[in-house]
């Protein structure tokens, strides 16, 4: 309610020229929208600049202006201490929230990018060291093999250093390709209308990747590698989000599970084992891509061991003597290959 | 004149204090600055027309943020929180453009 359209019945003068100017005609208040277009200012300012006139003209008609003069400087003092306070808070509020926009979008941006490097260093770092692990690793090999000079000793380790994945392996074997279905990928024959297809629901997760790499274990593989990550016997497949984790290392959607072994025993009983069978199901209804079959030649790298922790007993003997106890059926070799010679005995393929 | 010293007061005094905003007071904060802004800009033009009112100005601008919160208040208990703070601030912007284009007219005569 604007009361734009009351006409004062004394002339208001240039105050009330200007605020009819703006509001254009009385016709104008029903719209809201047009109104808010054609009118910014508060009505408020109007209406006391109206009251205002009202009340000059009204003190012009009693003819009493003394009484007058000291009421309105009072005011004039308030307004002006109004208007300070209002213009001191509008400055508070500029300043607070642009104090707060600038502090608080950097500090994300730079958590993010500072998170990012770190994130990129530490995987640089890691790489660094995994590929330092295995020269020095190479290096003790071949010290170790030059002290073995060779003999029954010797060929029992390298089988062993196989088992345990110490070392890049070569042979036949059987690769699976496990992967999620194409979002685009549409499966209209096989799902009814109105009924969603499994694969815009489920994502493979660690344990579709886990099921396979147990089968082939089962079906007598000698070593296995999933997307290039060799399975240690301390490895572990884990999901965290989005991705599946093997040893702590992301890796993403079509897994590529390789193993080695005698292919032909490999690919049958794994194609007969369930696992297979489910994944096959999966793949003709829901669009998932699995296939297995024979490969030739694989080659799967060498994994880096985590060190093998041993449990001790604290309260029968000392610490320092257990450690060296524990790892003394090691045969010798440098304390540095203690862990994993100890290893592949304890866990070889399950 | 009381005004602009009054305003750069404020912006002194915010910088020297540096507030921080408490977190459930933070989505009132672009709906305070909208409406403060519109005060502004609004008293400008008044002043310009010669009908500045001090008590308008201070109580349009107090009344106006307190409804905007009102508005984004409910907006959030309902579910609508971010529709209703963008309609504040179209309301708000609307009346600061044009407000603006007044200004405009009064000072360059176009």
């Amino acid at each position: 309610m604007t009361g734009r359209e009351v006409t004062g019945p004394s002339g208001g003068g240039p105050t009330r020229a200007s605020t009819g100017g703006a509001g254009g005609g009385p016709g104008r208040r029903g719209s809201l929208l047009e109104s808010l277009l054609a009118d910014p200012l508060d009505p408020g300012y109007a209406d006391a600049a109206r009251r205002r006139a009202r009340e000059w003209t009204g003190s012009d008609g009693t003819g009493s202006t003394d009484p007058g003069r000291p009421g309105k400087s009072d005011p004039a003092r308030t307004d002006r201490i109004l208007v300070a306070v209002g213009a001191a808070l509008i400055g508070l509020i500029l300043v607070v929230a642009y104090l707060h926009a600038t502090h608080s979008a950097p500090v994300d941006a730079r958590t993010r990018a500072d998170l990012r490097g770190r994130v990129a260093a530490a995987e640089r770092e890691g790489d660094d060291l995994d590929r330092q692990a295995q020269s020095l690793a190479a290096k003790a090999d071949a010290l170790r093999g030059a002290a073995l000079g060779g003999g029954p000793d010797a060929a029992a380790l390298t089988r062993a250093e196989a088992a345990a994945g110490r070392v890049a392996v070569r042979g036949p074997g059987v690769r699976v390709v496990l992967g999620n279905p194409l979002p685009s990928a549409s499966t209209s024959p096989t799902g009814r209308p109105g009924s969603t297809p499994i694969g815009a629901v489920s994502a493979l997760t660690d344990v579709d990747v886990r099921a396979v790499v147990n089968e082939l274990w089962r079906d007598g593989a000698e070593a296995v590698a999933v997307n290039g990550v060799r399975l240690l016997p301390t490895s572990a497949i884990r999901f965290a989000g989005e991705a599946v984790l093997v040893d702590f290392r992301p890796i993403t959607s079509p897994y590529r599970i390789e193993a080695i072994g005698d292919s032909d025993r490999l690919i049958t009983s794994f194609t007969d084992s369930p696992v297979a069978g489910r994944y096959r199901t999966l793949a003709s209804a829901g669009g998932y891509e699995f296939t297995s079959g024979q490969v030739s030649s694989l080659r799967l790298p060498a994994g880096v061991a985590a060190p093998v922790r041993y449990a001790r007993r604290p309260s029968t003997s000392a610490p320092s003597s257990s450690a060296p106890s524990s790892s003394a059926p090691s045969s010798g070799a440098p304390s540095s290959s203690a862990p994993s010679t100890s290893s592949p005995s304890q866990a070889g393929p399950s | 004149m009381i005004a602009a010293v009054a305003l750069v007061l404020g912006l002194i005094i915010g910088l020297i204090l540096r507030p921080t905003v408490p977190g459930a007071l933070e989505p009132y904060l672009p709906i305070a600055v909208v409406a403060a802004l519109d005060a502004v800009f609004g008293g400008i033009r008044a002043r310009l027309d010669g009908i500045f009112d001090a008590k308008v100005f201070v109580v349009s601008f107090v009344s106006n943020t307190l409804v905007a919160a009102l508005i984004v208040f409910l907006g959030d208990k309902l579910g609508a929180g971010s529709q209703l703070s963008t309609a504040v601030v179209v309301v708000l912007g609307i009346r600061i453009f044009g407000n603006a284009a007044a200004i405009r007219r009064h000072i360059f005569r176009a």
